[in-house]
């Protein structure tokens, strides 16, 4: 545990009252990429929180290496978009721990900011009001925003929800970078395929942890029942993996006004 | 045995008897309760009643009396009281309220005002405007108006404790021709004031009844109605006629506090004197002066002050003996 | 020209002008924050709240003034605690916190007949009975915002617009809060002095809500809300002079009307 970047020991943690989880183990180390999957509900949001010291823990330790700066991509949901702010300054917030005692922006300030946005794509926006942009666009900015005080840890909760296909690929393709010049990275996500495809590391979460490992060994169908309380479907053809809720994943027919299973031919040939 | 048995009852029963109307005569003089609103009135019934009387005045000194709200506790004294004075006039409107829900069945309300002036005689101004149809209700600063107060409660105290009547008509009539002394000195001390002097701007609006006996003018007062703001066309209306009209002093409120009247005052040039009072007793309680009538000298005593008449012709005036 | 010379012959109408002119701006200013993180009821709550505090400092004998202020700071600290470690909104915590400090101020009045003075006489004022001194008042706690506002710009903007991740940012958010309870506790003190309790909700809220329909810049929104705020409160005392109507309801009027005609144009 003496070169984890972050160590949890035995930390619980309550939400108004209601535990959320008792006595977790957990380390992070130096360079690590790591997906916390799990129900909504489940306490992924909560640990974050805990990890970044905006919850206390009720029981236990967090432990992290000195002088470890944190960044934090928060949930969109829990923006105010209608808050008067461009694309611009929003990242130039971020800037706040390396930035003068002046009140407003330096030349330097605005050069990192600019560099950084010109590197995620969205230099055109800069001016643009933070409720003018895409969905992707959105993320990108906010991340933009943990990014720019170059953090050693970087937390993200739900960065791929909202957002297309596209973005979600570019989105994670985008911290695979950042992880390779060094940064640590924690996602939470209930997106097990987007995740299955590009984290190397994956821990499942329910109120605790339930395995973790690399996707190949994580994904499979005794942990995910674990971890989901459902029946999981997982698929491998060549080297891709697809994960589907089995009751959510079958064909769902009109019947007479009620949305319903088709029933299974079975090869008896008893219709179940 | 048995007769010897009625005898010790009779003996004991007799006994009692003999002591119970021993007793009585203090039976006899166990005080009649009664209930007043304002510090004014509690002394005045104080005055007639002396010690005869259970007198508690519900709105303590220095209270806003037109917004007094009576607390619950307030109730116990009600329930008691077999008389209940009131200025009425719209005055006490919370505490007639809490009368009609809690008083002692059978119990006599006095409003004093509307036994004192018709209503052609109710004045009407812009704290007291005529179109709400609540009358100023400030009778008492008026000194003959205040006797006529004395004698109500004369007669309504005399009508309920008829054994102490003779007591009450004698302390009243001491009182009352106190009363029509002070009032002569009130009079004679106002006209040592000039024609241009015998004017009051004042904060709350509790003098027109003694300014139309005593023969001075209400130019304004700066409370209007509801309690509300005066607004700057109203301020600038007041500085001038103070200026023109050489008026010299202007008089505020130790309960109402009033910025904009000091105001007035410093830039018209006037002197600004908070002490007049409606319904709080000079000194402290057991002082000579703690009395309606020591608000009266000191009000009039102010006035003359301020207003540059001649102070020590009143108090002189007072000195004399009192005569019928 | 003469329309706007005639009144100040008035030294009692320049004064009322100039302090509503500094409050005018001062609560503008401040409003942008309060407004932003959805606490408009706050400058109607704060006013009431320190009355409880009023009653308190006389009872043992503190100072009113600073007893008041001590109290709407304690207050304002408590309403943000409330909001951020419960379930609960900002409304509602501020609705409780307020009208139950206003109470204990009630329920000592009625309980302890001490008072020979009517209270709220002596913390709302007039803006037409503004002495030298309270002018002096105004402006400093005028100045002193501006400084605070303007030294503090990032951290309160950070801190307004997302506190979690300010924090994490390593915003001081506490100590931010703190500061700015403080001289919101001053500001509201001190407007209520000049205006009395209608106009202060108005000149918080009504400005910021303005400037807001006009810009999606918050600096922007800072500066305009202050220019408006004292726009709209010296056009109130011309119009109230005018028309001669209260002070107070006209300025909220001028307020009011000026952010229905911005309204109807951003259409």
């Amino acid at each position: 545990m003496s070169h984890a970047l972050l160590a949890l020991q035995r930390v619980s943690a309550a939400y108004a009252s209601q535990p959320v989880f008792t006595d977790l183990d957990l380390c992070l180390t130096p360079g690590q990429f790591a997906a916390l999957v799990g129900p909504t509900g489940g306490g992924k949001s909560t640990l974050l929180k805990l990890i970044l010291g905006l919850l206390p823990c009720t029981r236990g330790h967090v432990q992290c290496l000195s002088q470890v700066t944190m960044g934090y991509v928060p949930q969109r949901e829990m923006i105010d978009w209608r808050f008067p702010v461009t694309a611009e300054q929003v990242v130039l917030m971020g800037r706040y721990r390396h930035t003068s005692y002046w009140p407003w922006a330096t030349r330097a300030d605005r050069r990192e900011v600019a560099a950084l946005l010109e590197r995620l794509g969205l230099a055109p926006y800069a001016k643009r009001h933070i409720r003018q942009l895409s969905g992707g666009q959105q993320q990108r900015i906010f991340l933009a925003r943990a990014l720019v005080a170059r953090p050693h840890l970087l937390l993200l909760d739900e960065p791929t929800t909202g957002v297309d296909l596209k973005t979600q690929h570019d989105i994670l393709h985008l911290l695979h970078e950042l992880n390779r010049e060094g940064m640590t990275i924690l996602l939470a996500t209930h997106d097990l395929n987007t995740i299955a495809s590009h984290v190397p590391w994956v821990i499942c979460f329910q109120h605790g942890v339930i395995a973790q490992g690399p996707p190949e060994t994580v994904f499979t169908p005794d942990i995910l029942r674990q971890t989901y309380n459902a029946d999981m479907v997982v698929l491998r053809q060549d080297d891709m993996t697809f994960i589907a809720n089995r009751s959510l994943a079958h064909p769902h027919v009109a019947q007479q006004g009620a949305l319903a299973h088709r029933p299974r031919r079975v090869s008896d040939g008893v219709l179940r | 045995m048995r007769k010897k048995l009625v005898a010790r009852w009779c003996v004991f029963l007799l006994t009692m008897l003999v002591l119970t109307l021993a007793g009585l005569p203090q039976v006899a003089l166990a005080s009649l309760h009664v209930a007043t609103t304002v510090a004014p009135l509690t002394d005045m019934v104080q005055q007639v009643g002396g010690e005869l009387l259970h007198v508690h005045g519900l709105i303590p000194e220095g209270v806003n009396s037109h917004t007094f709200q009576p607390a619950p506790g307030d109730v116990q004294y009600l329930a008691q009281a077999d008389l209940v004075v009131l200025n009425g006039l719209h005055l006490e409107i919370p505490i007639e309220k809490l009368i009609q829900s809690s008083g002692k069945p059978g119990v006599t309300v006095v409003k004093l005002g509307e036994h004192t002036v018709s209503q052609t005689e109710w004045v009407f101004d812009t704290s007291f405007p005529k179109a709400q149809g609540l009358p100023n209700p400030h009778l008492w600063l008026n000194v003959d108006y205040a006797m006529h107060y004395v004698t109500l409660i004369r007669d309504h105290v005399s009508a309920l404790d008829r054994d102490n009547a003779a007591v009450y008509h004698q302390n009243a009539a001491r009182y009352l021709t106190q009363l029509a002394h002070l009032d002569g000195c009130i009079t004679a001390a106002m006209h040592t004031l000039e024609p241009h002097q015998r004017k009051l701007l004042t904060y709350h609006d509790s003098w027109p009844y003694f300014a139309r006996r005593y023969g001075l003018t209400i130019i304004g007062a700066v409370q209007p109605a509801n309690f509300s703001e005066p607004s700057p066309r109203e301020v600038a209306r007041l500085i001038d006629q103070l200026r023109r009209e050489k008026v010299p002093a202007v008089f505020g409120s130790e309960v109402f506090p009033s910025k904009v009247l000091h105001k007035i005052a410093s830039e018209a040039g006037v002197r600004y004197v908070t002490t007049l009072r409606d319904d709080v007793l000079p000194g402290a309680q057991g002082e000579a002066d703690h009395s309606y009538m020591g608000m009266m000298r000191h009000n009039v005593t102010t006035m003359l002050v301020a207003l540059g008449g001649a102070p020590a012709t009143f108090t002189a005036c007072l000195q004399e003996p009192a005569t019928r | 020209m003469a329309f706007f010379v005639e009144p100040l012959q008035y030294q009692f109408f320049v004064h009322g002008l100039i302090a509503a002119l500094l409050v005018g701006c001062l609560c503008g200013l401040l409003g942008v924050y309060i407004v932003l993180r959805q606490m408009s009821y706050i400058g109607h709550g704060l006013s009431h709240a320190v009355f409880g505090g009023a009653v308190v400092s006389h009872l043992l004998g503190v100072n009113v003034y600073v007893g008041a202020g001590l109290w709407g700071f304690g207050a304002a600290v408590l309403i943000h605690r409330l909001t951020t470690r419960r379930d609960l909104h900002a409304d509602a915590v501020i609705g409780i916190v307020t009208t139950a400090s206003f109470a204990v101020g009630v329920a000592l009045m009625s309980r302890v007949h001490r008072f020979t003075q009517d209270f709220e006489a002596v913390l709302f004022g007039n803006v037409l009975g503004v002495s030298q001194h309270d002018l002096l008042l105004i402006a400093v706690v005028t100045g002193l915002t501006g400084l605070v506002v303007t030294a503090l710009y990032k951290q309160l903007l950070f801190s307004t617009f997302d506190e979690s991740v300010a924090q994490v940012a390593g915003v001081p958010t506490r100590l931010v809060y703190l500061l700015f309870a403080c001289i919101l506790a001053l500001a509201i003190l001190a407007s209520m002095q000049v205006l009395g309790v209608t106009l202060i909700a108005a000149t918080i809220v009504i400005p910021a809500a303005t400037a807001r329909l006009l810009t999606h810049s918050f600096s922007t929104m800072l500066v305009l809300s202050t220019v408006l705020g004292g726009v709209t409160a010296l056009g109130g005392m011309y119009l109230s002079y005018y028309v001669d109507i209260a002070s107070g309801a006209s300025i909220v009027l001028c307020a009011a009307l000026l952010f229905v005609g911005v309204l109807s144009i951003r259409r």
